[in-house]
């Protein structure tokens, strides 16, 4: 963030140390409200035009579409016709709805063993990417792959055949003698795991986001710790996890959400059918199918305002929770 | 070192990257230009969606083609589709205001569309439809909208014998005039136990309409009366029966084998792979399997309660229809397209059969000659059946667009033992009336 030379009235950089964006929001504020508001800047129309194609993103596919969606989610709307106000319809119809409540379930399954596992797998490995070894940047992204690819159909195209009856993995357990092994994904037991399986897989930018934070803790803790003859495991126990623990919540927060709206993974691997026998069928499945195959796009308005409360619901939690465990150094 | 502050804008500036990776490529998702730009006939820009496979999209482009030199003025926009997709896409567009001019109907969605005021009522519009057989328009209309739709094709039930497999377990084509549901299932065990592992006489049918249908018409009901489910309890646990029985006597192969199946492309399937030697499918289907298998495939009836083909209580559908939209801008020019479609002999020699048999009288005598063997079998088994049939089945109701779903659901759940075939009849009745209603 360098200002150009010269033509700057509000020198705001003549910290100490580099300031954070929000720090250099917050005093861009300030400045402003002694009287900068008023003053014709050069800068100000060009600022508007390279904030335009931000603005109408999130007017046209944020902020419009989620009001739209507030006002269906008390109507009746097949898509077909116009919508019919219905009340609380919709939210009594899912009260009662058993096939919601299973996709909670599933749901909440997938995002409190999934993102442990994923966050764990993170963690495990940026700590043995961060013991400079050799060729690093070639294994970073090596690892960093499968977060590129995770998400695309084709992943879970692959993931399909390779847990099928007949697929990779069931073949290799074969020649260890395991033999008439289910198909993963198509038996009601299972199907679920191997999504969790494909989720944590995707590991890669939690990763990366674990690196950058190992890379801040100042080498003279561990040199420290050393000295005073601290083992490899009380090291890793009692100086990266506390000095790590923002970053863990950040990861944390992130993840939990992300996962709460996955919806490709068991849209392919199932089909788009969330089976077998609904094992798969995640909160966002059993929205797309309300809205677009069985045509009643107010109650899938109403269970996505639902799901944003839950998401909600649970980031309120985790930052609540975070004053008990998060350790900052300022 | 990481202060709260820093933590903070990294949780800000992280998420706001996703957010703009993530309006990349939804970004850019324009649509298509809209209608056409007046109602004149003889010059428009039309719009045409279907779901097909890449035979169907070939011959439709050729069709579009041909009827350049008939209207040089029209242009007709092609929009391809694929079955699973096109049914969100044509709901999204309907909601947008942006619903094709002219698309590809389904029996299972008419009266989801037609009963909102999507469709165009074609007879008002003048189609002329005085070649059709008789009862073959009477399946598009619906009430208080008209001839919402046109027939396309003719269809009917049946069964596909892959006849390499019964050689190889040494097991007789059974007569289908004759056969009961009993043989069937004995005739697949016999085929199972003279190959070898892995190969099975038949696939799962638990969770197939067309088959349930056929099922429930024979003993005297039907998918729908009234608008509500035509079906009683006992008629949909005796079906869960006998589909635990595929299961259990391995007629059949498991369920998580059924499954996975399911969920394959025709290709890979068992039975084009060879890995099972009967399964069911719509006679408009028979050209796409019989290419799958090596010998080609034996048409069969489906099998009757009463050991009688008179009894198999067969019928018709429309394989599918043309329809055209309410908002169409061209109205005209979209009706004449249909009418091109289903009325010219022409346009017929270049579809063939296989959106179905046509329901044109003069177009069918038009091609059957020239067909190939293959599609000689399809129009053979319909013309065989035609003395046998049942009544005409009621049109199905909204919602009932999704009774499949419900089908296999309850019928998945029976096979893995979550479900008794009493319960799961149970089940299918109450969710359907849940759907209907």
């Amino acid at each position: 963030m360098q200002s150009p030379p010269g033509d700057r009235p509000h020198n705001f950089h003549e910290g100490k140390k580099p300031m954070s964006a929000v720090g250099e929001l917050a005093s861009i504020v300030s400045s402003r409200k002694k009287g900068g508001a008023k003053e014709k800047h050069p800068d100000n129309k060009s600022a508007a035009v390279f904030m335009t194609p931000w603005l109408l993103g999130f007017l046209g596919i944020t902020l419009i579409p989620m009001i739209a969606s507030f006002a269906l989610a008390f109507t009746d709307y097949s898509l077909l016709a116009p919508p019919e106000f219905v009340g609380l319809e919709n939210i009594k119809q899912m009260i009662s709805d058993t096939r919601l409540h299973n996709s909670l379930v599933v749901t909440f399954i997938y995002v409190f063993v999934g993102t442990p596992l994923q966050l764990i797998a993170a963690l495990l490995l940026a700590v043995l990417l961060n013991q400079g070894m050799k060729g690093l940047s070639f294994y970073r992204s090596i690892f960093y792959l499968p977060s590129l690819l995770g998400g695309s159909v084709a992943i879970a195209i692959l993931w399909r055949q390779m847990f099928g009856a007949n697929g990779l993995i069931n073949q290799v357990a074969g020649m260890f003698g395991f033999t008439d092994l289910p198909g993963w994904v198509s038996n009601p037991d299972t199907a679920l795991g191997t999504i969790i399986l494909l989720h944590v897989w995707t590991f890669g930018s939690p990763m990366i986001i674990f690196l950058a934070g190992l890379r801040q803790i100042p080498e003279m803790y561990y040199e420290a710790a050393s000295v005073d003859g601290a083992s490899t495991m009380t090291k890793f126990f009692r100086i990266t996890i506390p000095l790590l623990t923002p970053i863990i919540f950040f990861n944390v927060v992130l993840q939990v959400i992300n996962a709460f709206q996955s919806f490709t993974q068991a849209f392919v691997v199932s089909g788009g059918t969330g089976g077998p026998s609904d094992s798969t069928m995640f909160y966002t499945l059993y929205l797309y199918q309300k809205g677009f195959t069985q045509f009643d796009m107010g109650y899938a308005s109403a269970m996505a305002w639902l799901l944003l409360i839950i998401v909600a619901f649970f980031t309120a939690i985790n930052f609540f929770v975070s004053k008990f465990w998060v350790f900052y150094d300022d | 070192m990481l202060s709260r502050r820093s933590t903070l804008a990294l949780g800000m500036a992280v998420p706001g990257l996703a957010a703009l990776a993530a309006c990349g490529p939804n970004a850019s998702g324009g649509s298509g230009s809209g209608g056409g730009d007046g109602g004149d006939a003889s010059s428009a820009s039309l719009r045409l969606a279907w779901w097909g496979n890449p035979t169907r999209d070939e011959k439709t482009q050729q069709v579009a083609d041909a009827y350049k030199e008939v209207e040089p003025d029209v242009t007709v926009n092609l929009e391809p589709g694929e079955w699973s997709g096109y049914w969100d896409k044509l709901a999204t567009q309907a909601a947008g205001g942006d619903f094709p001019d002219i698309v590809q109907m389904d029996e299972k969605y008419l009266s989801e569309y037609a009963g909102r005021g999507a469709l165009l009522d074609l007879a008002g519009a003048g189609l002329s439809t005085t070649d059709f057989a008789p009862g073959s328009v009477e399946v598009g209309e619906v009430e208080g909208v008209g001839l919402a739709a046109i027939n396309a094709g003719l269809n009917a039930f049946c069964f596909l014998l892959n006849p390499a497999v019964f050689e190889e377990a040494g097991v007789d084509i059974p007569d289908d005039t004759t056969w009961t549901w009993d043989d069937l299932l004995e005739t697949a065990q016999k085929i199972t136990e003279g190959t070898p592992d892995g190969t099975y006489g038949m696939t799962q049918m638990g969770s197939v309409q067309g088959l349930f249908q056929v099922f429930v018409r024979q003993a005297g009901q039907d998918q729908y009366k009234d608008g509500a489910a035509g079906f009683d309890v006992d008629t949909a646990t005796k079906w869960f029966e006998w589909a635990k029985e595929i299961q259990d006597t391995k007629a059949g192969p498991d369920a998580s084998v059924s499954v996975e199946d399911a969920a394959q492309a025709m290709d890979q399937s068992l039975f084009a792979t060879g890995k099972v030697a009967m399964t069911v499918a719509w006679s408009n289907q028979v050209v796409a399997h019989d290419g799958l298998v090596p010998d080609g495939v034996t048409v069969l009836r489906p099998p009757s309660m009463t050991g009688s083909a008179a009894d198999a209580e067969l019928w018709y559908k429309a394989s599918m229809y043309w329809a055209v939209s309410a908002k169409t801008q061209s109205p005209e020019a979209a009706v004449k397209f249909v009418d091109f479609l289903v009325n010219s002999p022409d346009a017929g020699k270049i579809l063939s059969v296989e959106r179905g048999v046509p329901g044109n009288l003069t177009v069918r005598e038009a091609i059957v000659p020239d067909l190939d063997e293959a599609n000689t079998k399809a129009v053979d088994y319909l013309n065989s059946i035609e003395q046998e049939l049942g009544d005409a089945p009621e049109i199905t109701p909204q919602g009932g667009g999704q009774f499949e779903d419900i089908l296999t659901r309850a019928c998945e759940d029976m096979l893995f033992g979550k479900l008794s075939p009493a319960e799961a009849g149970q089940r299918v009745l109450d969710d359907l009336a849940g759907a209907l209603a």
